[in-house]
């Protein structure tokens, strides 16, 4: 058993053992223990791990299931880009259990299992080098989940679960067509079924183009509900904003990054000439998505919600990246998604930290945090600034490196999508300093309202059984949880090439393969950024 | 050939586990008639015939060969069918012990009568001659009618067997007539004749241009439709789905429609298999089965929406399986037959536990089947909503239970067979499902009781016997178990399967 099936099904024990414990304060121990040996066993395989190479590594293949005319393996490896989504996950699960250590009433064994096997599925999504494998763990992850917004989430959990389930369910049965008409293709090629992505990559390059572009669409449906890509983001809102904590924590941080890893992954890598055709849908989409999402959560009055828009936005700014195909597109999107992963978890396990104490999610009940918090209020504004895209923290070296690839694409061949996505950069400025103005700095919820405004403070008045109480800042647990997210955003930021070259061999190769695909040769522009 | 017709020792082997499922049934019978005080010894009989019964068909899982004139199928097929029908019985009267005894019903007669309807099920997946499988598509469903009218007193039950018994024996006229037509355009009954006749361009050619041929086919599946309830010949499923005691509509959706199923693969998939050869004649028949399979499926999810009674969701829900199982019937290959096969075995593990689980749960009388009686299970009864929880998301398709790997492969099936506009369809179908399978886990962990109608409490409820547990359990323990194992290491069946075809 190599380092990697060590790394997937480590979690698995922990999730066992949160069951078998049965106390609320011991499971949640055994979580954060498993949590941590986990991410000790991801930075063992990090270091095993070759950066200078472009392709798979530290690959494990053995037959799963041999029958005759369908065969999957289960195989297992990492590129550079799947290694750092992998360090995210891993890293972010110990960050979100001691985070939300206190948030839970109810059922704590039963929450740290799910989380657990969530691990487990996800660090699976990101290793499969099967498709059939790859399937599976993407649908073994919406069973947790569905649990943990069902069991622990707000008051429209029902309905959010639900939602979240059946969108993500429609995206991916026609995946399963898709793998099943490709795992066909394959063995019309090379005499037998097989999922082997190393083997379909020949295999579909092949294929007619019609039947790529079917195929392509097939993949990308599912991928850009996950994303969520405009106009499929419907469910998101609704399950971040219900979702426990931890759950949103997860599902911004890790959960939305498998469907920009499945279109790099798949749809670039399997159906390049579809994905030429389709570049100049996905890019709109996404520029749609970056200003649509900014719009949108200027006008929220819920913070979750606020966030959760946010999200949208910045995951446009990845699927631009990726449909750019340029070098630095691509490693903006790899960027960009740890870089959301960090900056968006760690906004909604702050606002958690807050909820916890206030129990409201208007931002209208909230104000004056600087003076009585100014702990959160500082972590709290690093994380704004960080999801703002200032310079020097992580955010702005994923927006930039996007926007430049945009600007350069030989692929999508204007720049206009660079201006529009920048006018989205300055929308983040708007919605998100805004959002914090009224949150953290101001008069102190309760106090006399203005003049002018009496009508609409009425309600809130009524409602702060809260106010009164000292606030009480951030407590030790608290600041071990955001410390290590802000030394990371900070790192990226200031010395984004310790992250950038991890995957840097591996989009490399990705961009100039397309490249030289779509237009002959290496264009100038990446002569010039050699 | 009468003249010549002699039972040698080799025949008498060939169909070992038909004979002992039938012997354990007439001693069973027998006991149950001559003893004074109920013991739970007609119960052991049951379980160690059907073990005894499904050794020997693993065993002879490597046979070859035709027994009893070529009107017997003794191979893997065959064999590996015994087998499943087998556990079923296991299953189905391990979970019954406490049900029964809760509704005064003794278990002698159900344990007998389902044995009986196993043997009908044996000849129907081992018929190499359409009149055997006439023979046990009658045994079986005889079986069925007597099964289905159980609890006397009560109405529903009388009401379930009646309608059944009706419109069966309808569907029956239809059977026979299907056959007469084949007869007629074949001039021969059994399957390996077909199978050659069809081998013989000529032959194949006119045949397959004759309205006879295509009428009897027509009338054929009609018969097989109504058997394993496929739309429209659905009607009478969800009475008597809902009529008949719990533990017997576990088995009758389940075994019995994979009983109709292996006869009807045995007929389509494998003995007609030369239709391939005529691209026009197989196009006809892809769709006329696709088409019957989309709209079980359509029919089946979207009417078990808006049930709020789990017995008759699990009847809709069945005839929707129904259809994907058609699906692989279309795909006209063998790998279709492998598909539906493996797909079969997954589905009564799944189904029957989900049955057991509300048999559990299901007070005297027919109380506590709502949806609503189930708000609030997950905390009340930790174990059994967890197993109820893997039986929907294994009918769902969720990987990694049995029933997303037993989907994946009809569906790979059907793709290869050319059918992928039926496939993205079946798709589309099985996401409403997820609606209502989901709900069951809404309401047993997400919402809380608001009246506890399953409490323990008076007049007689689940706490009413505390025998049975222990089989009840290891029905569930068996159905749970079958369901995890075979969505992690669904090989073990896929491996079984290449012996189906060995002639």
């Amino acid at each position: 058993m190599g380092i990697l099936s060590i790394l997937i099904f480590f979690p698995l024990v922990g999730a066992l053992g949160a069951l078998i414990v049965r106390k609320d304060e011991a499971a949640k121990w055994v979580a954060l223990l498993t949590s941590i040996v986990t991410f000790v066993i991801s930075l063992v395989a990090y270091l095993q791990f070759n950066q200078g190479l472009p392709g798979y590594q530290l690959t494990e293949q053995m037959p799963w299931v041999v029958s005759q005319g369908l065969t999957f393996t289960y195989f297992v490896g990492v590129d550079g880009m799947s290694m750092m989504l992998v360090l995210l996950t891993t890293f972010l699960m110990i960050i979100t259990i001691i985070g939300t250590w206190n948030s839970l009433s109810k059922a704590v064994p039963a929450f740290m299992a799910l989380l657990m096997v969530l691990e487990t599925g996800m660090i699976g999504v990101f290793c499969s080098l099967d498709l059939f494998l790859f399937y599976v763990l993407w649908e073994v992850i919406l069973i947790p989940m569905y649990f943990i917004i069902g069991v622990w989430g707000g008051k429209r959990r029902i309905y959010a679960a639900v939602k979240f389930f059946i969108y993500t369910m429609a995206g991916s049965l026609l995946m399963l067509v898709a793998i099943i008409w490709l795992g066909i293709e394959a063995g019309r090629v090379t005499g037998h079924f097989t999922t082997d992505l190393t083997k379909l990559y020949a295999v579909a390059h092949q294929l007619p183009l019609d039947v790529q572009e079917y195929l392509f669409l097939a993949f990308a449906l599912s991928f850009a509900i996950k994303v969520p890509i405009f106009p499929l983001h419907t469910w998101l809102p609704d399950a971040h904003v219900e979702a426990p904590t931890a759950g949103s924590v997860i599902l911004a941080g890790v959960l939305l990054k498998m469907g920009t890893y499945g279109l790099i992954r798949f749809c670039l890598g399997l159906f390049p000439q579809a994905a030429f055709e389709y570049s100049t849908l996905f890019s709109v989409l996404g520029v749609i998505g970056i200003i649509y999402g900014a719009l949108v959560s200027m006008v929220q009055t819920d913070i979750k919600k606020l966030i959760a828009y946010s999200s949208v936005a910045h995951m446009g700014f990845i699927v631009l990246g990726i449909f750019s195909m340029t070098r630095e597109g691509l490693q903006g999107a790899v960027i960009q998604m740890i870089g959301h992963g960090l900056s968006t978890g760690m906004l909604f396990m702050m606002f958690g930290m807050m909820y916890d104490r206030r129990h409201t999610r208007e931002i209208k009940e909230y104000g004056g945090l600087a003076k009585s918090v100014p702990l959160f209020a500082t972590f709290f504004g690093i994380a704004v600034f960080s999801s703002v895209g200032l310079p020097g923290l992580n955010g702005f070296i994923g927006e930039y490196l996007t926007m430049m690839g945009a600007y350069y694409s030989p692929v999508l061949n204007t720049w206009s999508y660079a201006i529009w996505s920048a006018s989205g950069v300055i929308l983040a400025a708007v919605y998100l300093l805004w959002m914090y103005q009224r949150f953290v700095f101001g008069r102190a919820a309760g106090a006399p309202a203005p003049s002018g405004h009496g009508h609409d403070d009425h309600s809130a008045h009524e409602d702060h059984g809260d106010h009164g109480h000292k606030l009480l800042d951030l407590s030790w647990r608290e600041i071990v949880a955001v410390v290590p997210l802000v030394g990371f955003m900070i790192w990226i930021g200031i010395q984004p090439m310790h992250f950038l070259k991890v995957s840097e061999k591996t989009m490399y190769q990705m961009s100039d393969d397309l490249l030289k695909m779509k237009t002959g040769s290496v264009t100038p522009v990446q002569q010039a950024a050699k | 050939m009468i003249s010549g017709f002699q039972i040698s020792a080799r025949d008498i082997y060939g169909v070992m586990p038909l004979l002992i499922l039938a012997g354990t049934g007439l001693v069973v019978l027998m006991w149950d008639a001559f003893e004074k005080v109920p013991t739970r010894i007609p119960l052991l009989l049951t379980v160690l015939g059907a073990l005894a019964a499904g050794a020997t068909g693993i065993i002879n899982i490597e046979n070859t060969g035709r027994v009893f004139n070529g009107m017997i199928l003794n191979n893997g097929y065959s064999n590996f069918y015994s087998a499943l029908f087998s556990v079923a019985v296991v299953i189905a009267v391990l979970l019954a012990e406490r049900y029964l005894k809760d509704e005064e019903v003794l278990i002698g007669e159900y344990s007998a009568l389902t044995l009986f309807a196993a043997c009908g099920m044996i000849m129907l997946a081992s018929g190499n001659d359409l009149i055997v499988t006439f023979l046990g598509l009658e045994t079986m469903s005889i079986a069925f009618y007597v099964l289905a009218g159980l609890f006397r007193r009560r109405q529903e039950s009388n009401e379930a067997a009646l309608k059944y018994f009706l419109l069966g024996a309808f569907s029956t006229g239809f059977f026979l007539y299907g056959i007469a037509l084949l007869y007629g355009s074949f001039g021969t009954t059994n399957l390996d004749g077909i199978t050659a006749a069809l081998s013989i361009p000529a032959k194949s050619a006119s045949v397959l241009a004759s309205p006879m041929f295509w009428m009897g086919m027509g009338m054929l599946i009609v018969g097989f439709a109504f058997k394993v309830a496929a739309f429209p010949f659905h009607q009478w499923a969800p009475d008597v789905y809902e009529g008949a005691p719990t533990v017997v509509t576990g088995f009758m959706s389940t075994a019995g429609k994979a009983g109709a199923f292996g006869a009807l693969v045995l007929i389509v998939n494998i003995a007609m298999a030369p239709m391939t050869g005529n691209p026009a004649a197989l196009n006809k028949m892809q769709t006329l089965i696709g088409v019957l399979a989309l709209a079980s499926m359509f029919y089946g999810n979207i009417t078990a929406l808006s049930q709020m009674n789990i017995k008759r969701m699990l009847a809709y829900s069945s005839i929707a399986h129904a259809g994907y199982m058609l699906l692989g019937v279309a795909a006209m290959s063998q790998a279709g037959a492998t598909s539906v096969t493996l797909y079969l075995t997954v589905y009564t593990f799944m189904q029957m536990g989900a049955f057991g689980v509300v048999g559990l749960l299901e007070k005297q009388g027919g109380v506590g089947l709502n949806l609503s009686d189930y708000a609030g299970l997950g905390r009340r009864k930790p174990v059994l909503a967890f197993v109820m929880s893997i039986m929907m998301l294994s009918l769902t398709g969720i990987p990694p239970f049995g029933g997303f790997f037993a989907k994946y492969y009809l569906f790979t099936a059907a793709i290869q067979s050319g059918l992928t506009g039926y496939a993205i369809l079946g798709m589309i179908a099985t996401l409403i499902s997820v609606y209502f399978y989901l709900r069951v886990m809404v309401v047993m962990y997400f919402r809380d009781a608001e009246e506890p109608a399953l409490q323990v409490s008076g007049g007689g409820g689940i706490a009413l016997s505390t025998t049975g547990n222990i089989s009840a359990w290891a029905a569930l323990a068996i159905a749970t178990i079958g369901i995890s194992v075979l969505g992690l290491l669904p090989m073990i069946l896929t491996n079984l399967a290449k012996t189906f075809y060995l002639h």
